[in-house]
């Protein structure tokens, strides 16, 4: 008996394994379409990830990379250990997550209205115009933020809030208005950006299908939102997931130039990136910054890992893998 | 009627949003064409106290070099652009066909480059000890832009959405080659997401100073960001740092907040004119008000 | 695209480094290892030089095999470098048989690249380093070479022009990584005032001797110049940094732990928990609320002599050194005052802030020390570097003074390298039209008169305690630009700055600190 079924199973098996090879063999082009961009991933991004273990150990020149002392999770004591560190840890990702969704929603109530847009001109001329904040670097915006916001000449306080009679504020000493001003400029800068991949999905989607809801009656509501935010789904879900998987770094030039060095708004405005920046910038201990990175890397990792699991569960196609 | 006022509405909204992302770049023009002096005492305001073209002479006040690295930076992005736009759609479109045997691994192996780095250093010693991508024009074309794995993801993505598996089954039964029916049928299909990435990856080798930073020697292979960026930290430098002063050489007056701003136009200004040309390709589509008529 | 925390950190403006460059850090490496290497360094400089004469100082260029040095330091590479570069080639052939390639890494980038070229097991022959620009890791990392046998044997200009504490106040673990240029030790701390105004209001060196003397007199200002502010201040450069943080205490290098100045002895504190700390934090407080200082001090970064040109602010606080006034009056577009409230202090930070230093992937370590001891020596070579070629890039106007040559101006002079300081002895560079003649004797007398901080020469080893380091980095981070500023209340605010540096492990890192100084108090006894 116990033959027969290890026969069986061993034959099952070996068929099992023909067939793969078969469809391996059967899809040899796509491979070999893949092989240049995996070259440059195992050269460009996996060998040098051995770098990691560089968090683990206590860097010198003469012993190296494998050759220092191991230190253990020494290097990573800062990142938890500090009454700092639980504020940090919060804001990145309060931020983050708010950044998704507010990104998220405003890219792509854009692409939608965008589409509305009938006259060509105006359409292209918007979606360029939408588009320029992108180009402008952190620290021009953080001068041109400190232009409206200057407690002294500050075009808010000065002209704004006087008209209506409102007391001027120190911006940059009160940390409570910070997460808009933040929010709000991080929209300001990036939605545009962020639209395009939306307009881009929406030109592929087929006229029929607003066609045949045109012939049903279907209001342009309707159509939008039955046709068209049905469609853009699948690039929403994979934008989620990459940027949830980044979700424990952030954009230092936003959190670290717009303050202005303000220490007093730390507590709302220190994000990881920033705090290990303040940490470190005169140790230059490699060690303590490659633990930080390999910090965010994996909870980035886990974090893709569940997403993914939860869109797996609702909508299998979807998923990343 | 009703469709109308919306349509109006879509145009209040959207000559606000332009009018919000227009105005401070052209403050940042005003600025670049005022004096310092005007700058210090007056603070930012979109026409200049008082015209001057200083900061701009400040900046090319040696030709040569910016204009050898504006030369650098439009060979690395056209290059740079196209190779990057056949490779990455070279590696999205097979994990786009689910038949494909090992598809989930070699999809995890592209997440992986976008989660985890080794850090700085091991890349650097891979790309200039072992690929030799160190003091040449290279150096600014292939290390960590060629290939993102983001892009690769995106693109994926619309290859999955709007490629029909039908039309590929049928080429299949019609017994083209895999490779036939990628460059023949997949391509012309998908202009905008090409454009998309195509935008992108210009946008990433216009703005790179970093590869010029770390593989560059040689003032001759500088891109262009770069050499606005030192000219900027220079200037920086000057102005903050006494203790190198003491031999009076400084200068008088340095255009320190003038010249950010000229340098954020002349860095913008050519990308400016190269965008419509993707812009065709990703806007052109259809739009439901074109199709009600 | 994504950027890395190494690459921000690395790729950080040099104005950061420079501001904290008053607490820069150190490492002190274990002295047992550096023996051995440096045994190893001798003996190959032995090899290599072994045909010259060993007689201290004469050097036969003939006996010696032909070498490239790869000179790096920060700076914006000049147009003319490549001429410069080979002028100077020619010249060194002769002297020591070498060849220069003088390659200046632009500011801010500078500690990045040159880490990276350690990383790539690059060649390079002398680079520049400083307690503030990470000297002591260098070190620590064994990156740079203890050459103080080579010093010995080959830079006897060096031992002749700077003192005995100075070249000790550089020294990581006892030994020497480099050589020290010479130039300013020490720093005096003071105000800048406008002239006008100064001369105006009656403020002079005779009239205010203290801080709290100036009070009467920026009530004046106010009063009298409407629209502008008696001082102007920024969160990293206000009067009270001035007089505390850099003046009273030594702040021993990285992390909390102080010594204090009118203690005069080697006890470790935290200056923040010190009356005198208070006293001034409330002195500044009080002109902050009556209106002598800008209201957008913690969060502007326009510079003070901005506010000054544009006639906003009548003075600033600012760190001395002979020349100030005419320095500061050329940015300032106007004459102005300098009133020292301070004699020099000279600490390990002041005394060690240039020193040229020998990288272990160095061809041969001996001939790099020659070459920094001519920077010590040879005027000729030092003006070249530092000026250019006579007549191309600059003109003598008289034996000792030097102008641009006709139709030439700083903004597009073609060797406009000014990083005098750094290139070995500064006194060795012809002055300019501009300068104080008698300003090399002001270095010298400025740097006699200095008051020696009682842990000049010890540097702070942080790493048993890195992590909180780097917490209290970020605390400093959140209170002192505000209460620098005068922009919270000291009262509330400093006992809760307290609080959150004993949070952040300040106490463990004090007694660190103490520690290392007690074993190199204990040490130099010996």
């Amino acid at each position: 008996m116990d033959t027969i079924v290890k026969v069986e199973s061993n034959r099952i098996s070996s068929i099992k394994r023909r067939n793969m090879w078969n469809a391996v063999l059967r899809h040899k082009v796509l491979y070999l379409l893949m092989l240049p961009g995996i070259i440059y991933m195992l050269l460009n991004n996996y060998i040098p990830m051995f770098g990691i273990i560089i968090a683990f150990k206590n860097y010198n020149f003469e012993d190296g990379f494998l050759f220092s002392p191991t230190v253990g999770f020494d290097n990573f004591r800062y990142l938890f250990e500090t009454p700092d560190a639980f504020i940090m840890t919060r804001n990145t990702l309060g931020y983050n997550a708010v950044f998704i969704v507010v990104n998220l929603v405003m890219s792509v109530t854009m692409a939608i209205l965008l589409n509305e847009v009938r006259n060509r001109y105006s359409k292209r001329f918007y979606q360029s115009a939408v588009l320029l904040p992108f180009f402008l670097s952190a620290v021009i915006v953080a001068y041109l933020v400190y232009s409206l916001l200057n407690p002294d000449s500050g075009l808010v306080n000065r002209y704004i809030l006087k008209s209506f009679g409102i007391e001027p504020i120190s911006w940059y000493l009160e940390p409570k208005y910070w997460p808009f001003i933040l929010v709000i400029t991080n929209a300001w800068k990036n939605v545009g950006y962020g639209s395009i991949i939306y307009i881009s999905a929406m030109t592929g989607i087929d006229t029929e299908y607003y066609e045949a809801a045109t012939i049903d009656g279907a209001r342009k509501w309707q159509q939008v939102k039955y046709i068209t935010i049905p469609l853009l789904v699948p690039v929403m879900v994979i934008m989620t997931i990459l940027s949830i998987g980044r979700i424990f770094y952030s954009d230092f030039g936003l959190f670290y130039q717009l303050p202005m060095g303000s220490g007093t708004l730390l507590p709302v405005t220190n994000v990881i990136d920033t705090y290990v920046y303040n940490s470190l910038v005169n140790m230059g201990d490699i060690g303590m910054s490659s633990a930080a990175g390999f910090y965010q890397s994996v909870v980035g990792f886990l974090l893709v890992l569940t997403t993914n699991l939860v869109v797996r569960k609702i909508s299998p196609e979807n998923a990343l893998f | 009627m009703k469709n109308n006022r919306t349509h109006w509405l879509i145009h209040v909204i959207f000559i606000f949003c332009s009018a919000a992302a227009i105005l401070p770049v052209l403050l940042v023009v005003a600025i670049s064409f005022s004096s310092e002096d005007s700058i210090n005492k007056y603070g930012y305001s979109l026409l200049p106290h008082e015209f001057s073209t200083y900061a701009y002479q400040y900046i090319f006040n040696d030709p040569h070099v910016l204009l050898r690295a504006y030369g650098n930076t439009i060979f690395a992005t056209v290059v740079g652009t196209l190779t990057c736009m056949i490779i990455t759609s070279a590696l999205a479109y097979p994990l786009s066909r689910k038949s494909m045997p090992f598809r989930k691994f070699f999809t995890m192996f592209v997440v992986l480059t976008i989660l985890f780095n080794g850090g700085l250093v091991p890349w650097y010693i891979v790309m200039k000890n072992y690929l030799h991508f160190s003091d040449n024009i290279w150096a600014l074309v292939v290390p960590g832009l060629l290939l993102n794995g983001f892009n690769v993801l995106i693109m994926r993505t619309f290859f999955l959405n709007t490629i029909p598996g039908e039309l590929l089954e049928a080429a299949n039964m019609d017994g083209a080659g895999e490779f036939r029916i990628f460059a023949q049928i997949v391509i012309p299909l998908s202009k905008p997401v090409y454009a998309t990435i195509g935008l992108f990856a210009t946008l990433a080798y216009w703005n790179d100073w970093y590869n010029s930073m770390i593989f560059q020697v040689n003032h001759d292979n500088y891109s262009m960001q770069y050499v606005l960026q030192s000219i900027l930290l220079n200037i920086q430098y000057l102005a903050q740092n006494t203790k190198s002063n003491n031999m009076s050489a400084s200068l008088a007056s340095l255009p320190q907040e003038t010249s950010r701003m000229a340098m954020a136009i002349v860095a913008i200004g050519p990308i400016i004119f190269a965008y419509p040309f993707f812009q065709k390709y990703f806007i052109k589509g259809l739009t439901i008000g074109a199709v009600k008529g | 695209m994504k950027k890395r925390i190494g690459t921000l950190l690395l790729a950080v403006s040099f104005s950061v480094t420079m501001a904290l460059s008053g607490c820069g850090s150190s490492t002190t490496s274990s002295a047992a290892s550096t023996s051995t290497e440096t045994a190893a360094v001798s003996t190959a400089a032995a090899e290599s030089t072994a045909a010259a004469s060993t007689e201290a100082g004469a050097i036969d260029p003939k006996t010696l095999k032909p070498v490239k040095l790869v000179f790096v330091t920060m700076g914006e590479t000049p147009k003319n470098l490549a001429a410069v570069n080979e002028e100077a080639s020619k010249y060194l052939t002769e002297k020591i048989n070498a060849t220069l390639e003088y390659r200046p890494i632009s500011w801010g980038n500078y500690a990045n690249k040159v880490n990276l070229m350690f990383a790539s097991g690059e060649k390079f022959d002398l680079m520049f380093t400083a307690s503030w620009m990470f000297e002591a890791q260098f070190a620590a990392k064994k990156q740079i070479l203890a050459v103080d046998d080579l010093i010995a044997q080959y830079a006897p200009d060096y031992l002749a022009t700077v003192p005995q504490d100075v070249r000790e106040a550089g020294f990581i673990g006892g030994k020497a990584y480099g050589l020290t240029g010479y130039k300013e030790w020490a720093a005096d701390k003071g105000l800048i005032f406008n002239k006008e105004i100064a001369d105006k209001y009656g403020i002079s060196a005779d009239t205010v001797k203290t801080w709290s003397d100036l009070t009467p007199y920026l009530e004046k200002i106010k009063k009298g110049e409407p629209g502008m502010s008696p001082l102007a201040a920024r969160s990293e450069n206000s009067p009270m940094v001035q007089m505390m943080a850099i003046n009273a205490y030594d702040t021993l290098g990285d992390g909390p732990g102080c010594i204090s100045r009118t203690a005069g002895d080697t006890k470790v504190v935290n200056m923040f928990e010190q009356q005198d700390f208070m006293d001034a934090a409330k002195l500044t407080r009080e002109w902050f609320t009556k209106g002598y200082i800008n209201k957008d001090a913690a969060s502007t970064t326009q510079m003070e002599y901005l506010a000054v040109k544009a006639k906003k602010a009548a003075g600033y606080g600012q760190s001395g050194k002979p020349g100030i006034a005419a320095q500061e009056g050329r940015q300032c577009g106007m004459p102005v005052i300098y009133i020292p409230m301070d004699k020099p202090y000279m600490t390990t930070s002041d005394a060690a802030s240039a020193i040229l230093a020998v990288p272990s992937t160095a061809n041969d370590p001996a001939r790099s020390v020659m070459f920094a001891n001519l920077l010590h020596k040879d005027k000729y070579l030092v003006n070249l570097l530092n000026w250019g070629i006579e007549g191309k890039d600059y003109v003598k106007a008289d034996e000792n003074t030097i102008k641009y040559p006709d139709g030439m101006t700083a903004e597009n002079s073609t060797y406009n390298l000014n990083m005098s300081w750094l290139m070995g002895d500064v006194t060795l560079n012809y002055l300019w039209e501009s300068d104080e003649k008698d300003i090399y004797d002001q270095y010298k007398k400025f740097n006699d008169s200095a008051d020696r901080s009682a842990a000049l020469g010890f540097s702070f080893d942080p790493t048993p305690v890195k992590n909180e380091v780097a917490a209290y980095n970020n605390v400093i981070k959140q209170y002192t630009g505000a209460i620098y500023s005068g922009s919270v209340d000291p009262a509330t605010t400093i006992p809760k700055f307290n609080d959150a540096l004993k949070a952040a492990g300040m106490e463990k890192v004090i007694a660190e600190k103490q520690k290392q100084l007690d074993e190199f108090v204990a040490a130099k006894k010996k």
